[in-house]
């Protein structure tokens, strides 16, 4: 394996686990606010939403790629891609594939 | 068996194929309700089955257009929509990106909005008519039938009211009605009482382009399906490599007991 591509996906899939778990997280906050606590809808509210609808493809594209390099099985693949759409627990599968890969 | 149809890989395949024509499909989707907008001009009378289809947006081909509903008034049920007049076409914004505070000649009052329950179980809001004493007007109550023309939820993209008025939306009557409502509402063509028929804000089905929310989601399943795809053909590639390595392992092996 080249250990210079190797780093590239895995610094990507990195800030890409970062990314969509900080947004999901603020994501999270604000529905829990609009929706639970009847607050009004923030103007950013619809927007911030699309991103993440197209942050998480790349996330998962990040997951594939690297998924690949380190030879997970097709279940963990899944698995982890879906932590994208858990809040926080993104932060938690970044942390858990950090010590695979050390 | 052949290694290009053995039944882990035909599953894959199976798999992949469904996948990406889900996601095709949801892309679809979302692209019909993109072009929600896309004008219809034909306002003859239509069945409110016709107009208003449940679990789904008012189709734009349906806003304007005259239909008869009969239900039952639900009289606990009642909306009353503040600062407003007889007039919905001046209550409209021309330039929804500012805030606009326009004067009215004539009363300021009420929209008087009572919840129908239909045949199917499914609650419509509908706009009764203006009063400016909105304690004089009885509840709504027993079975009736209501000529008047659909209206879309007042939070469609596009449409903003002036002097900050409350908008009537579809989020209003759901969370006033004991079922499923349908998107948007209905305006009472009739005087009934003391109320006053409004004239609604849409006369003709609506006119302007694409609804962009839909159209990024959209996109959004056609890359998902790209992916899906790029995963679909990775995973089988996998799967002929370990077939292959196995069937050259189980060779030497073979050739080593000989």
């Amino acid at each position: 394996m080249n250990r210079e591509d190797f780093a590239k996906q895995w610094m990507f899939y990195r800030i890409m686990a970062v990314v969509v778990g900080s947004v999901l997280l603020v994501l999270t906050i604000l529905l829990i606010s609009v929706r639970g606590l009847g607050n009004p809808e923030p103007s950013f509210y619809v927007a911030a939403w699309t991103a993440h609808g197209y942050l998480f493809p790349v996330y998962v594209v990040a997951t594939f790629m690297l998924s690949t390099k380190l030879k997970w099985s097709f279940g963990k693949t899944i698995l982890i891609m879906l932590a994208g759409t858990i809040p926080l627990m993104s932060f938690i599968t970044e942390r858990r594939v950090a010590k695979e890969v050390s | 068996m052949n290694r290009y149809f053995s039944p882990r890989l035909l599953a894959i395949h199976a798999l992949g194929a469904v996948s990406v024509l889900a996601c095709i499909a949801l892309a679809n989707w979302q692209w019909d309700r993109a072009q929600a907008y896309v004008p219809t001009i034909n306002s003859v009378q239509k069945s409110f089955e016709e107009l208003s289809p449940l679990r789904d947006y008012l189709p734009a081909s349906s806003v304007g257009i005259p239909t008869t509903v009969t239900g039952t008034w639900q009289p606990e049920e009642r909306i009353l929509m503040p600062e407003r007049i007889l007039d919905g076409k001046s209550m409209v914004n021309p330039n929804p990106e500012t805030e606009v505070i326009a004067e009215w000649v004539g009363p300021i009052g009420y929209w008087v909005v009572d919840i129908m329950e239909l045949a199917d179980a499914s609650s419509l809001g509908v706009v009764r008519g203006f009063t400016e004493n909105p304690d004089e007007i009885e509840l709504a109550s027993g079975q009736a039938t209501v000529t008047g023309i659909m209206q879309p939820s007042e939070d469609v993209p596009g449409l903003k009211l002036v002097n900050k008025i409350k908008p009537l939306t579809t989020k209003l009557i759901v969370a006033n009605s004991r079922t499923i409502a349908h998107d948007g509402y209905l305006v009472s063509s009739e005087n009934d009482g003391p109320l006053i028929a409004v004239n609604p804000i849409f006369t003709e089905p609506v006119v302007s382009g694409l609804n962009w929310r839909n159209v990024a989601y959209t996109f959004n399943w056609i890359f998902f399906a790209v992916i899906v795809g790029m995963m679909w053909i990775r995973v089988a590639r996998d799967e002929l490599e370990f077939a292959q390595i196995a069937k050259h392992d189980a060779d030497l092996g073979h050739d080593n007991e000989s």
